[in-house]
């Protein structure tokens, strides 16, 4: 806080969650804000794999522990005396489930192949992802919502000239030689930030802030990827079906819906467990199935438009969701 | 009785013989173990079009089994309505090492030859995945009960289908085919546990009707199904009889051994180790069907389970056969049960959803060379199943036959090398069945569940060439 122009009286504090922690600090300011405890806040989120932390040798950091308990310059001696050449070697991070030892890109092989997910349909909303992202840079939806950062305009992962034909070629990274996903079909893993202003109506309105968005409520789960057979990334195949029944509004009512995911194999593992009657009875406790079957893949937002709209004005209700997996 | 040569081909150096010569493979078949679950395995489940979607749902919801099914929106329905957490199963994103101990297809929407599609696009991608001891079941409806002759035609041709899939599986894998008459769906369920679980293992390539419970059956308990039956097996000494008795008890029945004067001993050692009770008589004697039903009346108020099991052989070839070798044969396994059956039901001794078993043999089917009596008499059995099943029907009674191949007992190890070596290769899974399979069966028909179960001839012959 101190280091940005932001008022150096600002509480500020961290949170993390594996895969929702901007997600979860935005619900955390906006509850704040519902309770009257706060009239406004920024909530963000940071990612980084080009500049992870590398810890020490583990073996290194026992010996320096003790180093720095020892009492006398004989214990110090005698600690020191347990260096070995091979602490040197520093303890890599790697992109791997601890209990596991698979990397989310296995685990969303596995629920690929738990749900019968084709390379040809990740393939396929692979190439129409891209397209989409391409046409909203091109069309200038995103210029007010990305900010420009050491020359970075545009997302680095964005392929625009990409197509169904030149995905097929791909060899699978996950899943084994057999497997479904490629590097097309899943997302690289990349540096981001993202962040965003809350605040109550009466402070937006008294600063003559546009209201662009209500937040109107959120929710994140959890599944037991371990013990029982559910898949890594299908939280949000939870979260959402629970977040619409508290609001007492389904799939249905929303205009646009974004999954945002790193993996298309994992959005068609959410929508297909959505429009599957078992899934819907046995995990969600659901009479009927949440998504209708074969009303498709969902739409981009398209936010702009939406929110210039009068019905989007006038029904003052958010109505978007999104989602994002989380453990 | 021990098999030697599959002693020898299951070693490791054997497997790798038999398998660089091509000689026959003789897995070692799994077998039911008490406590031990239907299924030790994952089930795929298809039912493309098929009205047996929500009764196999709950039959395989019922005895919790992992189930996997393909993406289909119908049978997915039926299995959330049976509160069937199955998973999906597609053969495009599927792991080429995900491996099936059942594969069960629902063929009774099938209604044309062209929609025989079906099956092979079910089985193609699946029939490899079937793992040892695995079980391929269809469910069809009998060509006379399919309507239109294009369904009956279609249904009539799965029976091929299924016969070849049961010689294509390997490791012990078996194969059958399950009619259903319509409005008998909610009958399915002792016949698929059966045929599912490690009971059916010596039986394969086999053609079963279910029809309508020829009695209300009432909640089984499948742990123990003929609690509180009494059952009366004939000739209980020895062999598979001994195995009928032991597995009938098992099951929970109060088990009545018959036999003649001189097995009393054995007789004995059978039913007291079992906890039954034995009577001694010739069952060929004039007054035996009497005292029999007289002692079921006085000693237990009737009789649940009937077993025809008492049976000889007197091989001879026919121009060397001697009358009493004939009608020794015919009069034991074919004239005394009709005679006993007989007086049971004048005496109304046959409790309401009772079940009559007879035994047949592959050689009643088939026919077998020095066994024109042994053959005549059980083929004649198949006419006593055929003849009584409508008649008993009306009673609330079943009568069914197994009918045994190669089964590995005293009688067959007493064969000369060359024949017994025929004997128990000649089949789907190149070796000879045990008592227990036998029995296994037998329990099945016997089974209160069983009630839609009548008129059929079972064979228990791993699919024997022989007579198929």
């Amino acid at each position: 806080m101190l280091g940005s122009l932001l008022a150096a009286q600002t509480p500020a504090y961290d949170v993390q969650q594996a895969c929702g922690t901007g997600l979860e600090a935005t619900i955390l300011v906006a509850n704040k804000i519902a309770l009257g405890q706060i009239d406004c806040g920024i909530a963000g989120g940071v990612d980084t794999t080009s500049d992870a932390p590398i810890a020490v040798n583990e073996d290194l950091r026992e010996v320096l522990l003790a180093l720095s308990r020892a009492p006398s310059n004989a214990a110090r001696l005698k600690a020191l005396a347990r260096l070995r050449p091979q602490q040197i070697v520093p303890e890599i991070p790697r992109n791997v489930e601890p209990r596991t030892g698979l990397s989310m890109g296995e685990h969303t092989a596995i629920m690929a192949r738990d749900w019968g997910i084709e390379r040809e349909a990740q393939d396929e909303l692979a190439a129409a992802s891209h397209h989409r992202l391409a046409a909203a840079y091109d069309t200038g939806w995103m210029d007010d919502l990305v900010v420009p950062f050491l020359g970075q305009e545009r997302d680095q992962n964005l392929r625009p000239d990409s197509s169904v034909e030149k995905l097929a070629k791909l060899k699978p990274v996950f899943g084994g030689p057999d497997g479904t996903m490629t590097a097309g079909n899943s997302t690289p893993l990349s540096d981001g930030a993202s962040a965003v202003l809350l605040a109550s109506e009466e402070w937006a309105k008294a600063r003559g802030i546009p209201v662009q968005a209500y937040f109107t409520d959120a929710q994140t789960a959890a599944v037991d990827y371990v013990h029982r057979r559910e898949g890594l990334l299908m939280a949000p195949a939870y979260a959402v079906p629970k977040l619409l029944a508290r609001n007492g509004t389904a799939l249905a009512d929303f205009d646009f819906y974004e999954i945002h995911e790193a993996f298309a194999a994992q959005v068609l593992c959410t929508l297909k467990a959505w429009e599957d009657p078992v899934f819907c009875s046995e995990h969600l406790g659901l009479d009927e199935a949440f998504r209708r079957a074969g009303s498709g893949p969902p739409q981009r937002p398209r936010r702009l438009a939406r929110r210039r709209s009068p019905v989007w004005r006038h029904r003052r209700a958010d109505r978007r969701v999104a989602g994002q997996g989380a453990q | 009785m021990t098999d030697r040569y599959q002693q020898l081909v299951n070693t490791p150096i054997g497997k790798l013989v038999t398998k660089q010569v091509g000689l026959p493979q003789a897995p070692r078949l799994e077998r039911y173990e008490p406590h031990q679950p239907v299924i030790s395995g994952p089930v795929l489940f298809a039912a493309p079009g098929g009205r047996l979607a929500k009764s196999v749902a709950q039959i395989l919801k019922a005895i919790d089994a992992e189930v996997s099914t393909p993406m289909d929106d119908d049978l997915r329905t039926a299995a959330a309505q049976a509160k069937l957490d199955a998973g999906i199963f597609n053969p495009d994103a599927a792991s080429a090492d995900e491996r099936f101990k059942a594969l069960v297809f629902d063929a009774t929407g099938i209604a044309s030859s062209d929609e025989l599609q079906r099956a092979w696009a079910f089985f193609g991608p699946s029939i490899r995945r079937v793992g040892a001891s695995g079980r391929v079941i269809v469910l069809g409806t009998a060509p006379p009960d399919a309507g239109a002759p294009e369904a009956a035609i279609a249904q009539r041709a799965l029976e091929g289908l299924v016969r070849a899939i049961g010689k294509e599986v390997r490791k012990g894998a078996t194969a059958q085919l399950i009619y259903v008459k319509p409005k008998a769906e909610n009958q399915l369920e002792s016949t698929l546990r059966f045929f599912l679980s490690p009971k059916s293992a010596f039986v394969s390539g086999q053609v079963v009707r279910v029809g309508p419970g020829v009695a209300r059956t009432g909640t089984v308990d499948w742990a123990a199904p003929l609690a509180g039956k009494v059952a009366l097996v004939t000739g209980a000494a020895r062999g598979i009889s001994a195995a009928v008795a032991e597995v009938l008890a098992r099951d929970g029945a109060h088990v009545i051994g018959v036999d003649v004067a001189p097995m009393a001993a054995e007789l004995a050692a059978v039913t007291g180790r079992i906890g039954g009770s034995s009577l001694t008589a010739d069952i060929t004697a004039d007054d035996s069907p009497a005292t029999i039903a007289s002692h079921l009346l006085d000693q237990h108020g009737g009789v649940d389970v009937v077993v025809h099991n008492a049976g000889i052989t007197r091989d001879k070839t026919l121009h060397r056969m001697i009358e009493d070798q004939w009608s020794q044969v015919i009069g034991i396994n074919l004239t005394a049960p009709q005679r006993i059956d007989r007086e049971l039901f004048g005496r109304d001794a046959v409790r309401r959803n009772g079940r009559i078993v007879s035994v047949s043999s592959i050689s009643g089917i088939a026919g077998n060379a020095g066994q024109t009596n042994y053959s005549t008499s059980k083929a004649g059995v198949i006419g006593f199943v055929e003849a009584w099943a409508p008649a008993l029907t009306k009673r609330g009674v079943t009568i069914n036959a197994v009918a045994p191949g190669f089964i590995e007992t005293r009688m067959t190890a007493a064969m000369p090398i060359a024949i017994r070596e025929a004997g128990r290769r000649m089949n789907s899974v190149s070796q000879g069945g045990l008592p227990v399979d036998v029995a296994e069966t037998i329990a099945w028909f016997a089974s209160p569940g069983s009630a839609g179960v009548t008129g059929n001839i079972v064979r228990v012959c791993g699919q024997s060439l022989l007579g198929a």
